[in-house]
Order: C-alpha cells, then sequence, then structure tokens
C-alpha cells in the first residue's frame, strides 16, 4: 500500500471552499483534474460523445458527493474511482455480455509472434487501439492493465466470473498486439 | 510469453494512465447549472420547513390568545307553534284550565318576557321558577273555575269554551308533587260547539357564545350554538310530551381541535425492476418494528365534516442479513503437548484458515417527516361518550433520509448513503403517500379524548432515483393511539 499523500493546501483549501458552495473553487477543481479524467473516459467510451458524456455525469458526481471524500486517501484516486464507475453504469452491460459472447466468433490467431516494439507509438495511436476493442475487452483491459484491478474486483464490478475477465484480458492483448504489428507494418512499409 | 503480455499492460499504463486529454471548452458550462439546480433544491424544503413551522405556531398563538366572550344579551327565546300531542291533551283539560286572577298575572309576566327577544336567560328562568312555583297550589283552586269569555265570541254553555290571546300562556303542573313543571302556551279556537283546534307553543330558549380572534370583536370565529329545549332552566321542562332528542354535538362542533399522537407502525417494501436483484433484496432485507409520532390540527367544517394538518416523524426498521460466502474464519489452534503425569513439554500455536459463511447484519432505519393533509368526517352512534371519524388523504414528504446496508447489483454489502463504489440510490424526498384511516374516540372529559386510529399508508411514487437499478416503495400498516385537546 502506498503511503498517503498530503493535500497541498491548494488542494484542501479548494475542497473546503467547494463544501460551502464557491463556485469559482469548484471551476478550479475541475480544471485542475479535468485533463486526466477526459483521458479515463476516452478510455472507457466507445466514441468521443459518450466519454464527454461520461465526463459531465461523473463531475457532477464528484461535486455532488464531494462531502464523502474523506480525505484519508489521493483526491485523484477518489475522483478516478467514480469516473470509472460512471462510465461502467454508462456502457451496457447487456451489450457487454453480447460482445462476450460474440468475442468467441472472432476466431483471434493464435499467434506465436514476437513482442512488438511499441515505443513508436503516440498516445493517440494507443488510444484508438484501445477504442477499436470489443467493448469487453476494452473494459477488462483499462480496469486490469491501466487502473490496476484485480480480477476479482472486475468481476464483482462487471458481474462476470474470475475466469472470463482472465479470459478476455488475454485476448484483449493478443489482440492489441496484433494491431500494433499491422501498424507497425504499415509504417515500414511507408517508409 | 507471459511477461511479455504484462509488458503490453505495462506500456499502456505508462501511457495513458496520468495522460490528460483535450478537454471540451463547454464542459464546465454543461457541469454547472446541475450544481445550480442542486442548491436550488434544497431551499424549497427550508421554506416548507419554515412556511410550516409558522403556520402551526400562528395557529396555536390565535387559540391561545383568542377571547372567549359571552354575550348575555344575546340570549333568543323563540316561539314555535306545534300541533299538541294525544297525551298531553290528557293533561289539558278545559274544565281545569281557568283564567284566574292569579293565573292571569303570571300569564302576562311570561307574555311580557316571551314577546322580548332580547331578554336575558336568567330573567326568563327566574319567572318561570316563581310561576312553577305558585301553580301548584293554586291548580285546586281553579280547577272549577270556569274561563272568562272573550268579547266577541260565542260559546256553548255546555262545553266550555275560551279563547286565549296568541301569546297567552297557561301553566298547569303535571303531576302533584313532581317537580317538572310544563309551560304550555294554549291556543284553542272554538266555533260553534266544537273545538276546532289545538295549538301549544314550544318555547325555544338558546344562548349564543361569540367567540373572537385574540379577543378582537369583529373578528368573530366560528361559535357554539347550544340549543336547550329539554331541562335546561332551573328543573322546568319544557313543552312537549316526548322528550325532545338530544342535539348531536357532532353536528354542533366548530372551531379547532389539536390531536397528539404515537403510531406503531409495520412497513412493508415492495420492488421492481430487475427481477434477479430484486430477489436479492428481498431475501437479505425483513421488517422490523416501525413507529411514529405526530401532531394534527383538525378545523371543523360543519355537518361532522373537517379538514386536518399538521406535522408527522415515522422511522421504519428493516433487519438486513447477507451470508458472505467468500468469507474465510481464521482460527487459532493450540497444540499442547504433556507427559505422563501432566506436566506441559511444549506449546505450539498454528494459525489456519477455514472457508466458511460470516452472516453479516445491520440495521436500517428509514426516516420521514411529512405533512398530513386530510379529510374528515366524525360520527356518533347514540348518547355514548363514543363516536368514530373516517380520514383520508395525502402525506406530503419535507425530509428522508435513510442509513444502513443493502446489495449492491453485484451481490456486495454496500453502505446505504453511498461511497465510492456505489453511491446513494434514494432521492432526497419520498414524494406524496396516500392515506387512510378509521378512528375510534373516547370523550374523557369537555377538553379531553382518547384516539385509537387504525391506518394504511402507501407512497405513490419509488423512493429511489430514476437511475437506479430498482424501484422501492414502502406500504405501512399502523396503529395511532392519542389524545384530542378540544379548545
Amino acid at each position: 500500500m502506498s503511503p498517503l499523500k498530503p493535500h497541498s493546501l491548494t488542494e484542501r483549501n479548494l475542497i473546503e471552499n467547494c463544501l460551502q458552495g464557491d463556485r469559482s473553487s469548484q471551476r478550479a477543481l475541475f480544471d485542475m483534474y479535468a485533463g486526466k479524467m477526459m483521458t479515463v473516459c476516452r478510455r472507457y467510451g466507445r466514441h468521443q460523445a459518450e466519454a464527454e458524456d461520461m465526463l459531465q455525469e461523473g463531475f457532477i458526481k464528484v461535486f455532488l458527493n464531494l462531502e464523502k471524500y474523506g480525505s484519508s486517501g489521493s483526491f485523484e484516486g477518489w475522483i478516478r474511482r467514480i469516473m470509472i464507475n460512471t462510465a461502467l453504469k454508462s456502457v451496457s452491460k447487456k451489450s457487454f455480455q453480447n460482445e462476450s459472447l460474440g468475442i468467441e466468433s472472432y476466431q483471434l490467431n493464435e499467434s506465436k509472434e514476437e513482442p512488438t516494439v511499441m515505443s513508436k507509438l503516440g498516445v493517440d495511436e494507443l488510444m484508438a487501439l484501445v477504442a477499436e476493442l470489443p467493448d469487453g475487452y476494452r473494459l477488462v483491459f483499462n480496469l486490469h492493465a491501466v487502473e490496476g484491478y484485480s480480477h476479482r474486483e472486475i468481476g464483482e464490478a462487471l458481474s462476470i466470473e474470475e475466469s472470463t475477465s482472465r479470459s478476455q484480458l488475454v485476448k484483449a492483448r493478443r489482440l492489441l498486439q496484433k494491431r500494433i504489428t499491422e501498424l507497425n507494418e504499415l509504417r515500414y512499409e511507408a517508409s | 510469453m507471459n511477461s511479455d503480455m504484462k509488458q503490453v499492460d505495462k506500456y499502456f499504463k505508462d501511457k495513458l494512465h496520468q495522460h490528460e486529454s483535450a478537454v471540451p471548452a463547454d464542459m464546465w458550462d454543461r457541469i454547472a447549472p446541475a450544481l445550480e439546480e442542486k442548491s436550488d433544491k434544497v431551499r424549497p424544503i427550508f421554506w416548507l420547513l419554515s412556511s410550516a413551522g409558522l403556520i402551526m405556531v400562528a395557529g396555536l398563538l390565535a387559540l391561545l390568545l383568542s377571547g372567549e366572550q359571552v354575550d348575555n344579551e344575546a340570549g333568543i327565546i323563540e316561539a314555535e307553534a306545534m300541533p299538541i300531542s294525544q297525551g298531553l291533551t290528557q293533561h289539558i283539560d278545559t274544565d281545569q284550565i281557568a283564567a284566574t286572577e292569579e293565573t292571569a298575572t303570571q300569564s302576562e309576566n311570561v307574555e311580557a318576557v316571551f314577546n322580548n327577544d332580547l331578554a336575558s336567560i336568567d330573567e326568563v328562568r327566574n319567572i318561570l321558577s316563581e310561576t312553577a312555583s305558585n301553580s301548584i297550589q293554586k291548580e285546586a283552586a281553579t280547577t272549577n273555575a270556569k274561563p272568562a269569555p272573550t268579547p266577541g265570541t260565542t260559546h256553548n254553555a255546555s262545553v266550555p269554551s275560551f279563547v286565549n290571546h296568541n301569546a297567552s300562556p297557561q301553566l298547569t303542573n303535571t303531576e302533584q308533587g313532581n317537580r317538572e313543571f310544563k309551560l304550555v302556551i294554549t291556543e284553542s279556537h272554538f266555533a260553534g260547539k266544537e273545538k276546532i283546534s289545538n295549538e301549544n307553543t314550544k318555547i325555544t330558549i338558546s344562548k349564543e357564545t361569540k367567540r373572537y380572534l385574540l379577543g378582537i370583536k369583529g373578528l368573530e370565529l366560528p361559535t357554539a350554538k347550544v340549543e336547550n329545549t329539554d331541562n335546561p332552566i332551573g328543573g322546568i321542562k319544557l313543552f312537549g310530551s316526548k322528550a325532545p332528542q338530544c342535539p348531536s354535538f357532532i353536528d354542533e362542533r366548530v372551531g379547532f381541535f389539536i390531536d397528539g399522537y404515537l403510531s406503531h407502525d409495520y412497513a412493508m417494501k415492495s420492488y421492481s425492476g430487475n427481477q434477479s436483484y430484486s430477489n436479492l433484496r428481498q431475501q437479505t432485507e425483513s421488517s422490523l418494528y416501525s413507529y411514529g409520532a405526530g401532531v394534527r390540527f383538525s378545523y371543523f367544517l360543519g355537518k361532522g365534516w373537517g379538514v386536518r394538518s399538521g406535522l408527522n416523524y415515522s422511522q421504519v426498521n428493516e433487519r438486513f442479513a447477507y451470508d458472505d460466502p467468500n468469507s474465510k474464519t481464521t482460527k487459532t489452534i493450540l497444540e499442547v503437548e504433556v507427559n505422563e503425569v501432566g506436566d506441559t513439554i511444549s506449546v505450539s500455536q498454528k494459525i489456519v484458515e477455514v472457508e466458511g459463511r460470516h452472516t453479516i447484519t445491520h440495521s436500517n432505519k428509514y426516516h420521514f417527516i411529512d405533512i398530513p393533509i386530510l379529510l374528515f368526517y366524525e360520527f356518533s352512534l347514540g348518547d355514548s361518550p363514543f363516536y368514530f371519524s373516517a380520514n383520508a388523504g395525502t402525506y406530503v414528504n419535507l425530509m428522508f433520509e435513510q442509513s444502513g446496508r443493502y446489495l449492491s447489483p453485484e451481490g456486495n454489502p454496500v453502505e446505504i448513503a453511498g461511497d465510492d463504489e456505489y453511491p446513494n440510490q434514494y432521492n432526497n424526498t419520498a414524494g406524496v403517500s396516500l392515506y387512510a384511516s378509521f378512528g375510534v374516540h373516547y370523550i374523557l372529559n369537555k377538553n379531553i379524548d382518547l384516539i385509537l386510529e387504525p391506518h394504511v399508508m402507501t407512497q405513490v411514487n419509488s423512493i429511489t432515483r430514476s437511475d437506479s437499478d430498482l424501484e422501492e416503495r414502502f406500504t405501512s400498516f399502523g396503529l395511532n393511539t392519542g389524545i384530542r385537546y378540544k379548545f
């Protein structure tokens, strides 16, 4: 468990002012974290419009429930969890389950390719690769690989079995690897 | 391969976890209105509470400070002609009734009183008492006396006849030694030899009590009008072969009453929405004894009808019980080795984990503050000290708070108040509920009644947010026990 980081005076003051309804402090807090949370929402959303809706709804929940922030952990971590929960709710579980059933028809190539060098890919390209994933793959990959949740926690959050979470992660990684390989090949040919 | 896959994870995490993306310029403008709406929602509740409190305080003050002024000059004596009854006819025998000098004097006194609408009740009482007390001794002397004929009339000498003036009263007693006397005003008309009609006049004496708000004349409150036609005045019973029926006090009640009560309830929760989640919640939540308390002001509109309002607090209690299948119990095992004589040789400690079930229980509480707005009808059956009320209307919720635990859709026990993972699913207010009851009241004394009122109440709208996974509503059955104070 990482040690608790002391709050900066600026952030603590902002939070206190927000609790008293100070609109300018709310705006300042939003500006501090909106960029990072936009990235979170873009990773979970299927498209830009959905990501913006998640961001809007997530920040509304942050400010309406600010009194529940107990100051015992990272404020960024608290906001991030709210954003993720908001994102998971907006992604229809039914469509997720349909996707997860349809995954089998993908017929992924059980490739034995060597790991691809990914260092040439920019953030936007990586985001685009994640967005291309089917809903189920994308959610599991984001929650495990990027956020660091365990498969048990992912299973509880998405109402799926732990084993399903593991298998979908493997498939997500393989699909990403395949797409990265294709991108690099295209670049090599272009050069 | 596994390490390669983890490298993929690490690469994506390093690149994306702390990356800041461009945010649309108008994003804050989309968020701010929702925050304004929340602060606006708080104010109406505050003003509602304040208004309700002010109204109740004003009502209490008005009742306490309202002056009761009895206007002694408002005594009204009304006369109503009614047919003579068969029974009474026997007591009025024209042979026995005679206009004696003394009786005429008494008749004149009563006539004078009778014609004066503004005479005080006490004056009438005194005159009638005097007249009645004298009539017993006078009757024997007047039995055989014949009435003096009135000029202008003809009569048959064999048939005693007389004509009384319209307002000439005759006084007679019914039984010697009986303390009841009847004031009879007779009017008989004779045409030829036959008696055409006998009429007797009933005297109705009523006293009007005026009530004024804050003692200010002109701000008159509804008054109680008491009609005293049966045994009202100094033991003298007014005319009537049958005792006049007691006026219903229900019909005559006006003004304000205040009820204070405790409520003993049992509330059942209904769920609708996701069926599997609904089943999960029903298995883990059960109703417990619930209770409430309140104050109600009643205002009578007349004929037993009226309206009620006030303030009601209720608490619904619920038990949450959940068996955690993933729980583990840690057990510490001490192994003690002893020799033949019982001496301890060695002690070792071993800690083992045993997979088992752990029951998580919690007391859930739902607090409501409501304003009841009810229409009622009260009625009595006969002269018993019991009367009954039928009440129906709505309860408007001002405040709704919850505490405790329930299962999330994922099957995890979470706090009702909400946390990072699963926000609060309930609304700030519970909306409107429908209420119906049937009350039994017992009159303890002139100011206090006891109340026993079984009731049923059901919520119209779901108490959960529109985006929650389930709709929930309470239906409660209960019994109010309380007292009524009549000002």
